[in-house]
């Protein structure tokens, strides 16, 4: 047995009223009601779907023949018919006895008070016997009749013009209640459909907030490194990274962002991959990069390699050799954090000024060596992104990037 | 089995099951009760109607429930033998379809109390 407490006084209620309750928990229940407006409307409303039901259940019985002919099929008696007739007499008796009983009272209490031919005679002897006829002034029964039928037309003409002025009276009472009451009707109606309308369009409104959540959560659960890709970058990066001149390098860095539409923010894809080519003017070498980078919430590890010197002929004839004669001198790699904090960005004014950038990590630029950058992140347009950001690395890396919602 | 009502209902149950995976395309239960006498007052008459469609509205399984409950005055337990399914699944299936039944009629109910 489920036992009582603060969270499940609802479910406490269905079973208090189906009659599924222990003696304690009952009380338990009964109280909490007593003191719990909300629950107490809500017992009122089971109560009064459950007497709607009653009423509708009573409206129909199958006849007792309909009855026992089903139970004759499957080879049982029907209760009714094995009780026999004193079961239907008990029944109509339960039935009609009340009525039965006043009427018969009604009757009795009549036939009391009704006089009958004997009493008569006796009022009529004793009046002859006690009263003279001296006594009483004499009117002739001509003009007594007379009198009697004026006043009796009279009477006649008012008492009708009476009732048909109740008539009258009561027809325009009767087509005013009418009226009132299909008025009334129509507004509580009215009232309903708006309401239930309105139930209805906010159930639909949940319904689609609860479906857009559950999209969001598809778009936020790893399933498939690219079924959030909603953006792609280019990066263009202004590098001195290789020595004390200031070069200029250009990566086309193609990597991808998702975008969510419903809390409008901008984040690295869980899974993150790009690639790089650059062209330094300085030393006229070629290079290609990758760059992965993993979302874990609010930290994105990215690692980026890069390979300079790269010569086309690697893929040519002799790929052994190539790869042998090749220099790594400029190759890095970096292994960085970036905050990514789930933040809509700062508003100013209405206006979304974008977010701060953060990473650390690790690098080897010839050496070993820390890597830091800070930058800033703007938004431009809704889903268009301006990156522009200083990378400490080597002699520092200034890169600046736009990323395009699609 | 000891309970004949509950043994007889579950002979009915099956019958339906049987006869509705043959043929879908039959009649409702709202449409097997509109066929019914209407004895009820208009307050009463829109009440049911509601609680009718407010029944149509429920999946299968919990309609089945709360009928059996309300309509049959059936026992949790009996519910549970009728239908074969444990009293526990039983016990949520009959809360869920009365919440759900009451979260439909709640407006409604709440105008009616005002008006009575």
């Amino acid at each position: 047995m489920e036992k009582y407490n603060e969270n499940n006084a609802s479910e406490m209620l269905t079973k208090l009223m189906d009659n599924e309750l222990s003696a304690a928990d009952k009380e338990k229940i009964i109280n909490k009601i007593k003191s719990d407006d909300d629950l107490q409307s809500e017992k009122n409303a089971h109560e009064k779907i459950r007497e709607a039901i009653k009423k509708d259940e009573d409206s129909f019985k199958p006849p007792i023949a309909a009855t026992s002919a089903v139970f004759g099929s499957l080879g049982m008696k029907y209760p009714v018919e094995a009780a026999g007739a004193s079961f239907l007499i008990s029944t109509f008796f339960k039935k009609y006895g009340v009525a039965l009983g006043v009427l018969a009272l009604t009757i009795v209490t009549g036939l009391f008070f009704l006089p009958n031919e004997k009493t008569k005679a006796n009022i009529t002897e004793k009046g002859k016997t006690e009263i003279s006829s001296e006594q009483i002034p004499t009117v002739s029964q001509s003009k007594i009749d007379e009198q009697k039928s004026d006043e009796s037309i009279a009477k006649n003409n008012v008492s009708n013009e009476n009732r048909k002025q109740q008539e009258i009276n009561r027809d325009k009472d009767l087509n005013s209640f009418k009226h009132n009451t299909s008025e009334n009707n129509n507004k509580l109606n009215n009232k309903i459909k708006n309401i239930i309308a309105g139930d209805i369009a906010n159930k639909q409104k949940q319904t689609k907030s609860v479906s857009d959540n559950l999209e969001n959560n598809k778009i936020a659960t790893f399933h498939n490194p690219f079924e959030n890709v909603q953006a792609s970058r280019s990066m263009i990066d202004f590098s001195n990274f290789n020595g004390q001149k200031i070069q200029t390098a250009v990566f086309a860095n193609t990597s991808y962002r998702k975008y969510n539409y419903y809390t409008d923010i901008h984040k690295e894809s869980i899974f993150n991959v790009g690639f790089n080519g650059f062209n330094s003017q300085e030393t006229g070498n070629n290079g290609l990069g990758v760059q992965l980078s993993l979302n874990l919430s609010r930290i994105s590890p990215k690692f980026s390699g890069y390979l300079s010197q790269l010569r086309l002929s690697v893929l040519s004839e002799n790929i052994q050799n190539s790869l042998g004669e090749s220099d790594f001198g400029n190759s890095r790699a970096m292994l960085t954090a970036r905050l990514n904090p789930e933040i809509e960005g700062i508003n100013l004014l209405n206006t979304d000024l974008g977010r701060p950038i953060l990473e650390l990590g690790v690098g080897n630029f010839e050496v070993i060596q820390p890597v830091g950058a800070v930058g800033y992140e703007f938004r431009i347009f809704a889903n268009t992104l301006l990156e522009a950001k200083y990378t400490h690395f080597g002699s520092g890396i200034i890169s600046i990037g736009f990323s395009k919602g699609f | 089995m000891t309970n004949t009502p509950a043994f007889l209902l579950r002979i009915a149950r099956n019958l339906c099951v049987n006869a509705v995976r043959k043929d879908r395309g039959h009649a409702s239960f709202e449409e097997y009760m509109v066929g019914e006498k209407d004895p009820h007052t208009s307050g009463d008459k829109e009440l049911l109607d509601l609680i009718k469609d407010a029944i149509s509205q429920l999946d299968d399984k919990y309609r089945e429930m709360f009928i059996l409950r309300e309509y049959d005055g059936l026992s949790y337990l009996d519910i549970a033998e009728v239908t074969g399914e444990p009293v526990s699944t039983v016990k949520v299936r009959i809360h869920r379809a009365k919440q759900k039944i009451r979260e439909i009629l709640q407006p409604y109910i709440e105008e009616l109390s005002k008006f009575s």
